[in-house]
């Protein structure tokens, strides 16, 4: 059996002697979309941290491609395919469209494609391409998260993590966000761990969701699966 | 009554010599805006390239290729520092960062001292006693030289900082170091750049300075002095904003001096300083945060 794509294995996570994650485990396999959900402060962020290397955990490991790659820097994971869509954006304010993209390209693996992939995410987003010289920190939240986004496809991923791509956002677009990330997969071949609170939307595109509560993950399963538990439908469906 | 003449001729002078405290401050600029971190050794760092130079000029070696080499030199010096210092207290509180780089400074000044003596000297270049008339005003060559170089290392910088990748990145990580971890940028690297170039020009100034002026190995100090208020003139970590900010209180200085006792020209161009402060607390040419 071939190795799963991404596999993190009971990580635990502190900010100082707070600890944010409880040995945390969870696979994302080559073409999956997989949504990882739960609450404020439930360690969704950390966890997405802790796999593209922002953060180091205490205990546990974190597995690519059946290589441990716990004590890899973040930005060489980056050369290995995996992208991260931090939370809030993270665009540079103070650079042009243009050269937000252009950063993304900072890698071997992305520069070599760069005028090609910026074509792609000029055709998925329009905008982008008209506003490509004006200041990032002058675009609208919506047009932000496209160049978020932008910025992550020109990197070339294999694996795609976005963290709330939908905060923020009026319901349309938090929707067309939400659904982008399936059309990304299905489209263009990207491997997806979508992180949401939107649990409602998400398991409508995910094949499989894990849901993590206080720094534990507690549910496991396919939305079907999922949505035909009480406790998911109590507590995060308000059914 | 001053005569226009004079003014004119003041004022020129002013920016030739500003065009050095431009470059001072804009590597400070370039450290502060990438790292946060103020480096109080920064008019040490000058004063090693003066010195380089000057040690070059004794070898036979022209001060214009000096201070080619007093770049390369500093940054080596920078790089190191950053590598073995800086790095290691760049998460620190404020206060540590300055008496580090404060102990850095006494470490430079005091260790030249102790290694060459507390002498001053002089390079004395073919070109040092030539002047160019220019209707009523008389310019010297080595300020004209350090002018010219001044604008070309300016020009030079900007094409590296707008319009070259790594550049970019460098602006990149001065917006968001975590951001630009994400976009496969190591950081580190970048902190090396920014230190090595800011300390690189900071000797190169030093050196093209040492054309018609004095080393010693106090000179830093009061470089180093302007090179804040030139930052903080030209808001904070604006590299371009800095370069106008030196160039402005050249200009102040050397004007002053015509009013006042010119003894005290410094003193005026800090008074100046304080009065834009108070009243524009971001500096001339920043759009505040
Ligand atoms: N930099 C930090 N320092 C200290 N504690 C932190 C830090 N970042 C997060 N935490 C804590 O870690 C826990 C998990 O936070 P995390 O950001 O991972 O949650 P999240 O699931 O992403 O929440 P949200 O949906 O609000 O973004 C929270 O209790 C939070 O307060
Ligand atoms: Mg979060």
């Amino acid at each position: 059996m071939s190795p799963k794509l991404l596999e993190v294995d009971s990580i635990e996570v502190f900010y100082g002697e707070f600890q944010a994650l409880f040995g945390v485990s969870l696979s994302v396999d080559k073409g999956e979309l997989v949504a990882l959900l739960g609450a404020n402060g439930a360690g969704k962020t950390t966890t997405l941290r802790t796999i593209s290397g922002i953060l180091r955990p205490r205990r546990g490991r974190i597995i690519w491609r059946g290589k441990d790659i716990t004590d890899t820097p973040a930005y060489k994971r980056v050369e290995m395919g995996i992208s991260h869509v931090p939370e809030g954006r993270g665009i540079f304010p103070k650079l042009t469209v243009y050269e937000n993209l252009r950063v993304a390209a900072y890698t071997k693996r992305a520069k070599e494609k760069f005028s090609e992939s910026l074509e792609m995410v000029y055709n998925l987003f329009p905008r982008l391409r008209e506003r490509r010289n004006q200041l990032a920190g002058t675009l609208s939240g919506g047009e932000q998260q496209m160049l978020a986004i932008g910025r992550a496809l020109i990197q070339r991923p294999e694996l795609l993590m976005m963290d709330e791509p939908s905060l923020g956002l009026a319901p349309k677009l938090a929707r067309e966000v939400i659904f982008l990330a399936k059309k990304l997969r299905d489209e263009y071949g990207i491997t997806v761990l979508l992180v949401e609170q939107n649990v409602r939307l998400s398991l409508k595109v995910a094949d499989r969701a894990y849901i993590l509560e206080t720094g534990r993950i507690v549910m496991e399963g396919t939305p079907e699966e999922l949505e035909k538990n009480p406790k998911v439908r109590e507590a995060y469906l308000g059914i | 009554m001053v005569a226009a003449v004079d003014l004119l001729a003041s004022t020129v002078d002013g920016i030739l010599i500003g065009s050095i405290y431009a470059l001072v401050g804009v590597g400070l600029a370039l450290i502060w805006g990438v790292m946060e971190i103020i480096n109080f050794a920064h008019g040490d760092y000058m004063m090693l390239g003066a010195l380089t130079a000057y040690f070059l000029y004794l070898a036979g070696i022209d001060p214009l290729v000096g201070a080619v080499a007093a770049f390369v030199v500093v940054y080596a010096l920078g790089v190191l520092t950053q590598r073995a210092v800086i790095n290691r207290i760049l998460d620190a509180p404020l206060l540590t960062q300055i008496a580090v780089t404060f102990a850095i400074l006494l470490i430079i000044r005091y260790g030249v001292e102790a290694a060459f003596g507390p002498y001053t000297r002089r390079i004395a270049s073919w070109y040092a006693n030539v002047y160019y008339h220019v209707g009523p005003l008389t310019i010297p060559l080595p300020k004209l030289i350090a002018f010219i170089v001044s604008l070309l290392v300016a020009a030079g910088l900007y094409i590296f900082l707008f319009k070259t990748d790594t550049g970019i990145a460098l602006r990149a990580t001065s917006q968001n170091r975590v951001v630009a971890e994400l976009m496969g940028i190591n950081v580190k690297r970048m902190y090396d750049l920014a230190f090595g170039i800011g300390v690189g020009i900071a000797g190169l100034a030093g050196a093209i300075l040492a054309l018609f002026y004095p080393i010693f190995p106090e000179m830093g100090a009061f470089f180093a002095l302007i090179a804040f208020i030139v930052v903080v003139l030209g808001g904070f970590g604006s590299v371009f904003g800095a370069y106008l900010g030196g160039i402005l209180i050249g200009v102040i200085e050397s004007v002053s001096a015509l009013f006042v006792n010119p003894a005290l020209k410094d003193v005026v161009a800090f008074i100046i300083f304080l009065l834009i402060i108070l009243v524009k607390p971001t500096g001339l040419f920043g759009r505040g945060e």
